[in-house]
């Protein structure tokens, strides 16, 4: 399991966003105040229009937030880069005129040059090929991204995120794509890769069940402005089996959201 | 060979039949309909003493030339254009001002400014393929996908890396059908320029070629140089952009 280190890591403090639409301007975040722990498995759970990813968006750094910080250790973040790494629903993420091994290999070198490191052709490919046997697609590295299902789309596009080799990965909606079977493969190989890799994860989902799936916390959202209810331990052990205890949690946050 | 060249192969045996037949017939006289044989002969002829052979290598090293630095330009001036909005107003401007304009209304202009030379055949040349390969890239460039600049931003790539790992590959496929039209145009432009402009030491190119025999009243040689240009238009557009598209964005799954 991810070693989850208790003091505040990733810090959002007072955040506000509005978006201008036609009839004025429409409040989607408001007030958000959370503290993220190093390591830990975070998911954002909401309806759509709760401003989920919008928040995502702004701890990426795509977006700026009207008033409020973003902190990490402390230090204010103002621009997007690899320590926070998006991982996106669009399987059009991928680069289809790469195959998948240099979509792979693109994130190694970005991160390389961040780094100021200087790897050779041989050791970007080893990196690239760790990363790919990792999301157990080592077969398809000679693939293009036309030629894969959704799902292996996916995993390519999860290796390329781990291979940028940021601290936190965000994940917006990653598995919403794909049918169901293929999403719970997808869910069960994440689970498994973040108790084996240190990274801290925020998940963006509006699936319940995936949220308990998935996270150590769940972080429910309402919409109309987007504000956080309050924030929900998840203590069920791994792996998460459907259990009694899977469903009491489920049906608890489904009450939660409706009220 | 696929169904569409056998397709195409029956149908030209066929006009061609059709060709020998109406000569043959006597229906027109044989100066101006020539029988097949006679603008083989004459082919043959014009290949063999040289004199086609050094026309088409000038036309098609005028061609190169101009296809090539018009590229150069016109990645250039997109690129300018879609990193600057101030020179995108300029660049766009410019091309919604020349781009309307053909090229054959500008060879009077040019025969004075440049005379007659290779340079205004090559001015020529670019005129015809800057701007709509200029409008193209536009196009490609203004449609690839949000996702990948946020995912620029994300990795953290400068302008250049940007440019050639994603801007570029990302729009070829616009990039590839802007150099057909390019081709297309600049194929055109040629054969006209050179007809208007004339020879330097006796090279003038395909279009002089037919020009010249048209002078002597030599019509299968007429008829010879309008099948080189033809077989040349087929060979280019057929082969060379069938394969440049079958080697990159067919492959990529970014063409149907």
């Amino acid at each position: 399991m991810g070693n989850v280190k208790v003091s505040s890591y990733l810090e959002l403090k007072n955040i506000n966003k509005s978006f201008k639409t036609e009839k004025g301007s429409k409040i989607a975040l408001n007030n958000i105040n959370l503290q993220i722990k190093e390591n830990e498995f975070l998911t954002i759970l909401g309806p759509s229009g709760c401003g989920k990813s919008t928040l995502l968006k702004i701890i990426g750094g795509f977006i700026r937030a009207d008033s409020g910080q973003l902190l990490k250790n402390k230090k204010e973040l103002k621009t997007a880069g690899l320590d926070r790494i998006m991982l996106f629903q669009d399987f059009e993420q991928l680069f289809p005129w790469q195959k998948v091994i240099g979509n792979v290999s693109f994130a190694v070198k970005a991160a390389a040059k961040n780094e100021k490191d200087k790897l050779t052709k041989a050791q970007i490919k080893e990196k690239s090929l760790k990363y790919l046997s990792e999301v157990k697609l080592t077969d398809y590295q000679n693939y293009y991204p036309h030629q894969l299902s959704g799902g292996m789309k996916q995993r390519v596009a999860l290796a390329r995120t781990l291979a940028a080799g940021g601290e936190i990965m965000l994940m917006d909606e990653p598995f919403g794509s794909v049918d169901s079977q293929t999403r719970q493969e997808l869910q069960q190989l994440l689970a498994h890769l973040w108790q084996e890799e240190e990274r801290t994860i925020i998940f963006v989902t509006h699936a319940i069940r995936e949220a308990v799936f998935l996270s150590e916390r769940i972080v429910l959202m309402k919409n109309e402005p987007g504000e956080i209810l309050e924030v929900v331990e998840n203590k069920l052990p791994h792996p998460r089996g459907h259990s009694s205890q899977f469903n009491q949690l489920f049906e608890e946050l489904q009450a939660r959201l409706q009220d | 060979m696929s169904n569409k060249y056998w397709q195409r192969l029956i149908w030209i045996i066929v006009l061609a039949m059709l060709w020998q037949l109406t000569a043959l017939s006597g229906t027109f006289s044989e100066m101006i309909f020539p029988g097949l044989d006679q603008i083989f002969l004459a082919l043959i002829e014009s290949l063999e003493d040289g004199v086609l052979i050094k026309q088409i290598g000038f036309s098609l090293s005028i061609i190169i030339q101009g296809l090539f630095i018009a590229t150069a330009a016109a990645l250039i001036l997109a690129l300018t254009a879609y990193f600057s909005k101030s020179a995108a107003g300029l660049i766009e401007t410019l091309t919604a001002l020349a781009h309307p304009l053909p090229g054959i209304a500008l060879m009077p202009l040019i025969l004075i400014w440049f005379g007659s030379g290779k340079t205004a055949i090559l001015i020529v040349i670019i005129h015809s393929v800057l701007w709509p390969l200029i409008l193209n890239l536009n196009t490609g460039f203004n449609s690839i996908p949000d996702i990948y600049t946020l995912i620029a931003k994300n990795y953290r790539l400068n302008k250049l890396e940007f440019m050639f790992k994603i801007l570029i590959p990302a729009s070829l496929p616009y990039f590839i059908s802007g150099l057909k039209i390019a081709w297309a145009r600049s194929w055109r432009a040629l054969i006209s320029a050179e007809m208007l402009f004339g020879a330097i030491n006796s090279l003038g190119g395909l279009g002089w070629y037919i020009f010249q025999k048209r002078v002597f009243f030599d019509l299968p040689g007429v008829f010879a140089g309008i099948i080189v240009i033809i077989v040349i238009g087929v060979t280019v557009e057929d082969f060379i952009f069938k394969k440049l598209e079958t080697k990159t964005v067919k492959k990529w799954g970014m063409l149907k």
